[in-house]
């Protein structure tokens, strides 16, 4: 394994002493380049009362590329398939060093806030959702009751 | 007596016709001889009594009679003069042979040829016992009259040649010496008293082995005839007798101190200022006296005899087994008397014996590998080795007790003591190992022996002791000469930890207020006093346990008060002191002598200390140094040596050493000069060194790196070493510059190996290939003004007959043939004077972050400035460029998405701008110039991105950069300075530096590891492979970066040795920089070939020739 660089270091120890709130992301003991994070869905969005439980992982080349997000907890959403993976740009082609950890969970919080059918990664959710938007918030939600109780 | 004295007159005055009879087959001339009883004066026992000892003073009567006997033969020779059968009397030259032996007797001499022969009539009294009977047989050398009788007793009498003389013919070499003729005869004894009549003689190797001892009159025989002759004998007519033997009370006398060995020296003083007869003004102690001789002949035939009687050791008394220590008879020895050997040779040969079955040799093996110190006391981890070595120590100061309770702390399965190894150690009175135990053998045809006794034969001396032979006392210490780096100071700093304080403390020593038994005193180099403080420190676990320093203005004048409190539980358990300061102390207490010679008890000398620790104790190999002579002065129950090297320019060095320590009886000044200096000057070196090695054995322990452990384990086992290739690829504009090189340099090896001229091209190709090798450091030496230094000489003409030597000048027009190939996209001049102003002036420099790495504030010389005005550091910039185009994506700024590029980048350079009037005012401004991303060197670059990793992840770790071109070294400095200044401290070593300028340069380096370890600064050493390639050691690092590539494997790893070697204790791990794709990989092909088929030493210059070729061959085809 590669040695942690200081910025990681850095990173780790503001995420624990200054949280954003509704996310939490805690490093594994055996990797410090693995996160078990949470995130509450937004208020205002289908998500809310959720508390969705992601993966996070930091490849060797972070910060030059972005780290590696997962959602574990099933959720309905256009840009989140069955197997978790976002589609987000700054996770993608948009990426910049300048980014951080941080920033990427409070992008992957707004995106429940707003999905983006537009541009789908799970495609039959993306249809049903501009077929029928409420009904899909519908399931939305019935979605987070089930799968996303908070623990 | 009397009457047995006038019948030896009677047969001296009828001379025997036929003298020539006499003449033993031994004896090369045929000297008139003449017999000599050497036993009348005494009394005889009768062998076959019960009572195996009689005893009998000898009387005023003796003395009277053998003073008239004496006279008798004197004026009878003065009548027979004529006759040239004059007999002399050599009794009394053998008498003065045997007197030095005696301690007792002062030696007499007077001009006469004679002494009063029983002057030694000491109230000594005299016996012989019975020692053991040989079956022989005999020659007739007369015709006799009758057939001899079935148990008919024969009397055995020695005669000795009349021109043998003793003592005073040293000036002449010719002269016989003592035992040179050994002639014995048989005589018949007549019932009735009357004479003797002689009837033959006995072999002539019984012959040779028991006329010396009878001289010396340690020996007595009786014979008897064993086979009744079939009728009377004629010359030449063998007889079977059997002989007793009997050793006299003299023969134990002698021994009558332990080891007499001693006084040999003593003896040939004492003969050298007492006997006019040898005096000589310069004695010569290379040459043998007769005493000697005597001495030896007496041991050899001792020996000789005992193997003759099959007289062995007794296993019982001495425990080890006695077929080994049987010494070896050298059959020779006695038939070349004529030639004698020196001394030192034969001892030599004993002593050697001797110390190879050892017990104390036998004795380490036996010692466990468990032992540990106690651990609220030490708090180290000792190696199996070390602790061995504890044992050992534990073993010489004699505490058993502690070695066996640390040793089985706490797996029983493991060996412990062996309870014969305990006995040996435990035997305090130890019987001198040199001595041997004998039992009295029974005669076979007397049945009432009944007492068994021993008795006690030193048969490298020839010295017999009724009395067991105790060796006094043994020194508690020893020489601990483990090889640098194997950890002495810990060893010492065990043992210390393990036996803290004196716990057998004598009542004596326990009244006297001035015994510090709680303290060790450990005298060092002042170099080493603060290590030795730390090393203590890192070691000690136990808070009551202190070490003082006896140093400069902490001396006092009395040290009771603070070390011989005994019930204090704080006293120091170390003092350190130096050298300097006992040397000082005793130079002032000189002056300060009591009228006895006593120093006064101040200072250092006022208290006894519990233990005494030199370490490298090498200093004191002077020993009539003065410092040497206020070590001696040092009171101690217990004495430790610790050096690496005991043995600097001379054997004697090791005296001081054994002095100090006490080692009896080489202590003794005279002793060692016999045995070590005197055979060494004589150039007997092997000779003396194992005499050495056999002293030494018992008090010395050494162990070197390559000693393999019991199961075939090196001793020390280094942390493993990992060394891995980075191969680095070089930008675009390097790849320009070593293309255009490479070109021309394959082109002139192409014409040359054209025309067959390749090797006189030779110096013109290394010249490319050196080029070749710069670009792959860096492009700045191939133009550097004063051109590449390398300091392989075979390369350093390379210049002369090749190209023109590349200065700056050429090197831009380089630049500009390489740069017409492609325009890089950059800011033109004005760009970038504009936006360099504008920017310098908008961006806050002081408080920055550079968003990849978080370092916050960015240091300004690291700092890369984007066109768009963002900082970051300018490694993490370049390598988010690189990474970007590494995958084939635009380069943006991480902060702006602005496209970017590196060669759109600002470095910042400070410029205090002076302020006129107000100085409190005064602003720090900066100036931004263009970052010139082709200038930098990518394996420096490598390099800095290594360290920067390392530093993130290592705070204050030690690194070393190798690389053979000093110049490389210079700009490697200048970059780290520039780019990474605050997290680094570099340190260059290189042939250029003065010899003082290296040793501190060293010690610093070697000393930020424990300062540093608080910063988060990594230090750097830039060392010149060829400067600091060997001896260095450097294991305070255990990371090491190779710059480039050697020719020859071994001297690079010659250098990975410097940090890969004992007291490292990381794993080691280097990485070697090598350009892909270059020269430089073809210079491991070429590493390889070489450790293939290895480098030849002496090589023809043809071959050697035509292995360049090859390898140049190598480094240009694709």
């Amino acid at each position: 394994m590669a040695a942690l660089p200081k910025r990681i270091i850095k990173e780790t120890e503001r995420l624990v002493s200054d949280p954003v709130p509704g996310i939490t992301a805690i490093p594994s003991e055996e990797n410090l380049r693995y996160f078990e994070v949470t995130i509450e869905g937004p208020s205002s969005s289908p998500y809310a009362e959720g508390e969705f439980k992601l993966e996070l992982y930091l490849p060797d080349d972070y910060p030059m590329c972005a780290p590696k997000v997962r959602f574990l907890t099933r959720i309905y959403h256009p840009n989140i398939d069955k197997l978790g993976r976002i589609c987000l740009d700054v996770l993608k082609d948009n990426w910049s060093p300048a980014l951080q950890i941080r920033t990427v969970l409070l992008s992957i919080q707004a995106l429940l806030g707003a999905p983006n059918p537009d541009d789908p990664l799970a495609n039959d959710v993306a249809e049903d959702w501009k077929k029928d938007e409420k009904r899909a918030i519908e399931v939305a939600r019935e979605w987070t009751a089930k799968y996303a109780v908070k623990s | 007596m009397v009457v047995e004295k006038k019948r030896f007159f009677k047969m001296e005055l009828t001379p025997e016709p036929e003298t020539s009879l006499f003449v033993d087959q031994n004896s090369e001339n045929e000297e008139e001889l003449q017999q000599v009883s050497s036993g009348h004066e005494k009394i005889k026992t009768q062998s076959t009594s019960p009572e195996p000892i009689t005893v009998e003073s000898s009387t005023e009567e003796t003395v009277k009679s053998s003073i008239e006997e004496v006279v008798a033969r004197n004026n009878h020779s003065r009548d027979d003069s004529n006759e040239d059968t004059s007999y002399e009397v050599p009794r009394s030259q053998l008498h003065d042979l045997i007197m030095p032996l005696k301690k007792s007797i002062p030696l007499k001499r007077k001009a006469t040829s004679f002494s009063p022969f029983p002057q030694q009539g000491s109230p000594d009294i005299k016996w012989t016992r019975f020692i053991g009977e040989l079956a022989l047989q005999g020659w007739a050398t007369r015709p006799t009259a009758r057939p001899l009788r079935y148990q008919e007793n024969l009397e055995v009498k020695r005669l000795v040649p009349k021109k043998m003389t003793f003592g005073r013919s040293n000036n002449s070499n010719k002269a016989a010496k003592f035992g040179d003729s050994a002639v014995i005869r048989l005589f018949s004894t007549e019932s009735g008293g009357s004479t003797g009549r002689e009837i033959g003689r006995l072999p002539t190797d019984i012959t040779d082995i028991i006329s010396p001892l009878i001289d010396l009159k340690i020996l007595e025989c009786t014979a008897n005839v064993i086979l009744e002759t079939e009728s009377r004998l004629s010359i030449g007519d063998s007889f079977y007798l059997q002989i007793s033997f009997h050793l006299t009370s003299e023969a134990f006398n002698q021994a009558s101190q332990n080891d007499s060995m001693v006084s040999l020296p003593n003896l040939k003083q004492e003969m050298s200022n007492g006997a006019e007869e040898v005096t000589k003004s310069n004695w010569n102690y290379a040459v043998e006296s007769s005493q000697e001789s005597a001495l030896r002949l007496r041991q050899s035939s001792l020996v000789r005899l005992f193997d003759k009687l099959n007289l062995k050791p007794d296993r019982k008394g001495d425990g080890t087994s006695s077929e080994d220590d049987c010494i070896e008879i050298d059959d020779d020895e006695g038939k070349d008397e004529s030639n004698p050997q020196p001394i030192d040779q034969l001892n030599v040969d004993q002593l050697k014996q001797f110390y190879q079955t050892n017990q104390q040799s036998e004795l380490l093996d036996g010692l466990p590998e468990t032992t540990k110190p106690p651990s609220e006391n030490f708090k180290m981890e000792l190696r199996p080795y070390q602790k061995k070595g504890l044992s050992w120590m534990l073993a010489r100061e004699k505490e058993l007790g502690v070695l066996e309770e640390l040793s089985s702390s706490d797996d029983n399965s493991l060996p412990k003591l062996s309870s014969e190894t305990k006995q040996v150690l435990n035997d305090e009175g130890m019987m001198n190992p040199l001595w041997k135990t004998y039992m009295w053998p029974k005669k076979t045809t007397s049945t009432s022996q009944s007492e068994e006794e021993y008795f006690y034969a030193n048969m490298y001396s020839g010295e017999l002791s009724i009395t067991k032979p105790i060796i006094k006392s043994l020194v508690r210490g020893g020489i601990l000469a483990d090889e640098m780096g194997l950890g002495k100071t810990i060893s010492t700093l065990s043992l210390i930890n393990s036996v803290p304080l004196d716990m057998r403390l004598s009542f004596e020593e326990e009244s006297s207020n001035r015994y510090a038994s709680n303290s060790s005193l450990i005298v060092v180099p002042m170099s080493l006093l603060s290590q030795w403080q730390s090393e203590f420190e890192k070691a000690n676990n136990n808070p009551n346990h202190r070490c003082i320093v006896y140093y400069g203005d902490q001396t006092v004048k009395d040290l009771k008060p603070s070390l011989c409190q005994h019930r204090n539980k704080n006293i120091p358990i170390v003092v350190l002191t130096t050298y300097g300061t006992i040397l000082k102390e005793y130079i002032k207490s000189l002056l300060r002598k009591d009228s006895s010679g006593n120093l006064p008890k101040t200072g250092i000398y006022s208290v006894k200390f519990f233990r005494v620790i030199l370490d490298e104790g090498h200093t004191i190999r002077n020993r009539s140094a003065k410092t040497t002579k206020a070590i001696y002065e040092i009171a101690s129950s217990r004495k430790w040596v610790l050096t690496g090297t005991p043995v600097i320019n001379r054997l004697d060095d090791l005296y001081s050493i054994v002095k100090f320590l006490e080692l009896e009886p080489w202590s003794n000044f005279s002793y060692w000069k016999t045995f070590v200096t005197l055979p060494f000057e004589q150039k007997k070196i092997g000779q003396t060194l194992d005499v050495v090695k056999s002293i030494l054995e018992p008090i010395f322990l050494r162990r070197t790196k390559n000693m393999k452990q019991k199961d075939g384990q090196p001793l020390v086992v280094l942390p493993p070493k990992e060394i891995t290739i980075e191969e680095i690829e070089f930008n675009e504009k390097e790849q320009k510059l070593y293309d255009w090189f490479k070109s021309r340099a394959a082109k002139t090896f192409r014409e040359g190996l054209a025309t067959g001229e390749l090797l006189k091209k030779y110096t013109q190709i290394l010249t490319h290939i050196l080029r070749l090798r710069q670009v792959c450091c860096h492009m700045d030496l191939v133009g550097s003004a004063n051109e590449m230094k390398l300091e392989d000489e075979e390369e350093m003409g390379a210049d002369a007959e090749g190209d023109a030597p590349i200065d700056g000048v050429r090197m831009k027009e380089i630049d500009k043939e390489i740069e017409t190939e492609g325009d890089r996209d950059t800011y033109s001049e004005e760009e970038i004077n504009v936006l360099s102003a504008s920017l310098a002036a908008t961006l806050n420099f002081t408080e920055t972050e550079c968003s990849i790495c978080t370092s916050s504030p960015v240091p300004v010389n690291e700092m890369g400035v984007t066109g768009c005005g963002h900082i970051f550091c300018i490694n993490c910039i370049l390598e988010h460029i690189a990474f970007q185009t590494k995958n084939k994506r635009p380069a943006t700024c991480p902060n702006c998405r602005e496209p970017i590029s590196k060669y759109k980048l600002f470095k910042v350079k400070e410029a205090r701008e002076v302020k006129r009037i107000d100085l409190s005012h005064s602003k720090k401004s900066f100036l931004l110039y263009l970052y010139d991303a082709d200038r930098a060197s990518s394996k420096i670059q490598a390099l800095i991105k290594h360290l920067r990793i390392l530093n993130s992840q290592h705070p204050g770790e030690q690194v070393v950069v190798f690389s053979q071109f000093s110049s490389y070294l210079d700009i490697i400095e200048r970059e780290l300075n520039t780019q990474c200044g605050n997290d680094l401290i570099v340190y260059k070593f290189d042939g250029r530096l003065h010899m003082n300028e290296r040793k501190k340069i060293l010690e610093e380096f070697a000393s930020n590891k424990v300062k540093e370890n608080l910063s988060s600064k990594t230090t750097v050493l830039l060392l010149s492979l060829k400067a600091g390639g060997v001896g260095l050691n450097l294991t305070s690092a255990s990371r090491a970066f190779m710059m480039d590539p050697w020719w020859s494997p071994s001297v690079e790893d010659q250098a990975i040795d410097r940090i890969h070697r004992i007291g490292q204790v990381d794993n080691v791990k280097v990485v070697r920089f090598i350009m892909k794709d270059t020269i430089e990989k073809k210079m491991l092909k070429i590493q390889e070939r070489k450790k293939q088929i290895g480098e030849a030493v002496a090589e023809e210059e043809d071959e050697k020739a035509k292995r360049r070729i090859e390898e140049i061959q190598m480094l240009f085809e694709e």
